[in-house]
């Protein structure tokens, strides 16, 4: 004997308690830090409980018989459950990211220092209107970028040692350890952003941090870059920045390796740009952590 | 070999059992040796039981709804041994209650035909939706039968209406039960046509299906490959995990305005109409602190609702400008230029109030843009299966509504992030070889990766803000502000309510005024 039973609401069920099983596991085993930022982790509970309270109000439903329903569009459901369990995350440490974020990585030369380019102007421009068409024609006339730099770092400079002298650099000296500032991944990305945003001030001080080895096309053969991942939302936005460092034993190390390098910060010219350096660099083994990327704590 | 049942229902008079009488005369049954019919209701034309016995067919009737039970066709089985059921049903009984009586093995529910009298459809649509709906939405065939009077245009709408509902199901016109098309391929059981056909259609899957598992051998044989997907699948996950929970509130809101109707004071002066009312939506958004694609239900909620389509497109534009969160965003990408953010909350204001107002002014209306006749569809199906007394019952409605939406939703978001994760692996590098000096290739590059980044409201301000090494403030401003605007997934979901051809129209409209917007704003910054 059989019996008629609502296909619609069983795929339903079905559809529902395996993204709620694919979030919890994401939420455990920590690989949702792979995806999106932390902040997401509240909401991402809360669907799972409604995901699993709309699986429950579904249960009653699936006796009530229903005759040529469509299940084909629920198809569509598939491709992300299916893409989650043939492509599980992994970190950037394994060699499958290199490829995914070459891009980036590749592009970081370019990405960080006009990054910091911006940030120098912004900083001196906050309460100047110069700073818009000066920013406007450091792009239009990208060729004559080294003197547009180096004027804006002497504005800043002279905006700095008017105003904000004090301050920056002395944020992190609750951080130092033996002369050392140990930067730790919850206030790297605002320490990133303040070496390169206020560089003369940080010329001189010796730093510490977890970082992996990447190298770019148009290093140095001593150099390479100790960088990390930020994340600002999601994996859709995820962009690599880091700093050069020049050392001896370069060839010893492996991309992507995890290293924690310990150096002094000095100025560096790139492509036209002043960006920070590290010499005198020790470097030891770093251990991969449990969160690989650098999230902004901004909002 | 199996048992087929089919089942005629359709209101009292529908002309069920000229129908019946009809197939059990055509070619259709005629191979058929022993023939059960099982009424469940005694219509005006009487059934000739004289005839019927010459024919093998032997007459079973069901007087009450309780009779329906789970001995019924058993009993048939073993009493009669038919080759053959068909089930005259009642149009007001539940049609679950008889589809999911137990049969036994080698019986087969095959067609659910629903009849109807194609002058009285629309009436009985719109009195009795909630008993209607069920037998149209497990129907195989609508027949419309005493349509001659009805015109041809009528025709069309009443196939739009059985659509709406049941997008799957065939509706014809009947005129000569031995030649209509529609009836030949469904029951036909001998000689069927359709077999060739189907026969392909299962090839062209199977090889399909090989190709895709061919495809995914490739892709994990090669490392490469392997990586290059695991990063598009790592973003297109990403963005899904994000989105869930703004789709969710998002759905919950959207059922909430459907079944709470005049939720407010806000959702009044949208629907009021007056020129004072573009001001309100225009900043009605602020209280609403959702991201873009939980605000696309909340439109197809409001315009189901048939709110003024000015207003609720103002609303729709300016409701990602205004959004509190989304200012924060602004402030912490720009932490350097806090007056960015105004800007942003300005510009999106003045592009909505004026596409709004141009809408009014060339005098659209929502029914002129909207899909097809969504009356009786305004919530979902489950939710008009429930009784709601009361604010326990309403919240039950509302829990069920948002689980419809949900499932609607997330389709058209898995479409969409899927399009924009591939798009952003690819995009970073031929977007470089785009990149001029000159402000207006700037300004058309930020506009196509708007429509095609689907990156959130909520979230945009810091993407754009890592354009700022190749492009000027301005036209990543125009990035921020048109994203959720012209974003391809937003226009994805709201295709679902809205016509292509009206947000086609919408799209160069917010186009052409941002560029007028943008480039006065290019004076000034």
């Amino acid at each position: 004997m059989g019996r008629k039973k609502n296909m619609e609401a069983i795929v339903q069920v079905f559809i529902l308690i395996a993204i709620a099983c694919l979030l919890i596991d994401a939420m455990i085993s920590k690989k949702v830090n792979y995806y999106v930022h932390p902040r997401f982790y509240v909401g991402i509970w809360v669907s799972i409980i409604v995901l699993i309270l709309f699986a429950i109000s579904l249960i009653s439903k699936i006796k009530k018989a229903r005759h040529n329903v469509n299940i084909r569009h629920y198809m569509i459901f598939a491709i992300p459950l299916v893409a989650a369990l043939l492509f599980p995350a992994t970190g950037v440490n394994s060699k499958d990211m290199t490829i995914a974020n070459s891009d980036i990585v590749a592009s970081n030369s370019e990405q960080k220092n006009p990054n910091s380019e911006t940030d120098n102007n912004t900083i001196d421009g906050t309460d100047s209107d110069s700073y818009d068409s000066e920013s406007m024609t450091n792009e239009e006339a990208m060729a004559d970028t080294t003197d547009a730099t180096a004027s804006t770092q002497e504005n800043e400079q002279a905006n700095d040692i008017g105003e904000e002298t004090v301050g920056i650099s002395e944020k992190y000296a609750q951080y130092e350890v033996d002369g050392v500032m140990v930067i730790n991944d919850d206030i790297f990305a605002d320490w990133y952003c303040d070496v390169y945003d206020n560089l003369d001030e940080f010329v001189g001080k010796k730093c510490q941090y977890l970082a992996q080895v990447y190298s770019m096309e148009d290093f140095e053969e001593n150099q390479f870059l100790a960088g990390r991942y930020f994340m600002v939302c999601c994996a859709a936005d995820l962009v690599g920045y880091g700093i050069v460092c020049e050392t001896d034993i370069r060839s010893e190390l492996k991309d992507e390796e995890w290293i924690t390098v310990t150096g002094t910060i000095s100025e560096y010219e790139y492509n036209g740009y002043m960006v920070p350096l590290l010499t005198d660099v020790t470097i030891t083994e770093g251990e991969a952590p449990d969160v690989e990327y650098i999230y902004y704590n901004n909002y | 070999m199996a048992t087929y049942i089919d089942i005629i229902t359709g209101f009292l008079e529908s002309g069920k059992t000229t129908v019946i009488n009809e197939l059990l005369q055509s070619n259709y049954l005629k191979e058929f040796r022993k023939i059960i019919v099982v009424i469940c209701e005694e219509g005006f034309t009487e059934y000739d039981e004289e005839k019927f016995k010459k024919m093998h067919v032997e007459l079973l009737k069901v007087e009450n709804e309780s009779d329906l039970n789970d001995d019924l066709f058993i009993q048939i089985a073993e009493e009669y041994t038919p080759d053959y059921i068909l089930v005259e049903y009642n149009g007001t009984w539940n049609i679950s209650n008889i589809l999911g009586l137990k049969i036994p093995f080698e019986n087969k529910f095959r067609n659910v035909v629903f009849v109807s009298d194609a002058g009285n459809f629309r009436n009985q649509l719109s009195n009795m939706a909630t008993v209607m709906q069920p037998h149209i939405l497990n129907s195989d065939i609508v027949i419309f039968n005493r349509f001659e009077k009805l015109h041809q245009g009528m025709q069309k709408k009443l196939t739009r209406d059985i659509k709406n509902i049941n997008p799957r199901t065939r509706v014809t016109f009947i005129n000569e039960f031995e030649t209509d098309k529609i009836l030949k391929e469904r029951f036909m059981t001998f000689n069927n046509p359709e077999n060739t056909s189907m026969n392909f259609k299962m090839n062209l899957k199977v090889g399909i299906f090989l190709a895709l598992c061919f495809s995914l051998l490739l892709i994990f044989e090669f490392p490469n490959a392997y990586s290059y997907t695991q990063s598009i699948v790592t973003v297109f996950l990403s963005i899904l995990m994000q989105a869930i929970p703004f789709i969710l509130l998002g759905a919950f809101i959207s059922a909430g305005i459907q079944i709470f109707a005049s939720t407010g004071w806000i959702m009044k002066q949208i629907s009021k109409g007056s020129w004072y009312s573009f001001l309100i939506a225009s900043v009605a958004g602020f209280f609403m602190p959702i991201c873009d694609c939980g605000m696309v239900p909340i439109i197809s909620g409001l315009l189901k609702k048939e709110t003024p389509l000015p207003q609720t497109i103002t609303f729709w534009l300016s409701s990602s400008a205004v959004s509190p969160i989304v200012i924060i965003s602004m402030l912490y990408a720009f932490p350097e230029q806090p007056y960015l953010a105004v800007v942003r909350v300005i510009t999106g204001l003045i592009i909505g109030i004026m596409v709004g107002v141009i809408l009014k002014l060339i005098n659209l209306e929502t029914k002129d843009v909207t899909k097809g006749n969504r009356r009786v569809q305004n919530i979902g199906k489950d939710v008009l299966e429930l009784k709601y007394d009361g604010v326990k019952g309403k919240i039950e409605a509302v829990f069920a509504g948002a689980k419809v939406e949900f499932f609607r939703v997330a389709e058209y978001v898995i479409i969409g992030a899927l399009i924009s994760a591939v798009l952003q692996t690819i995009m970073p590098q031929t977007m470089k070889s785009f990149i001029g000096n000159n402000i207006i290739v700037q300004f058309i590059v930020m506009i196509v990766a708007a429509m095609l980044m689907s990156t959130c409201s909520t979230s945009n301000a810091f993407i754009g803000r890592s354009f700022s090494n190749n492009f000027s403030t301005v036209p990543i401003l125009s990035f921020i502000v048109m994203g959720p605007m012209l974003d391809l997934k937003n226009m994805v979901m709201l295709s679902e309510i809205l016509k292509k051809r009206f947000l086609l129209f919408l799209a160069t409209l917010v186009i052409i005024e941002s560029a007028i917007v943008f480039g006065a704003l290019s004076f000034f910054l």
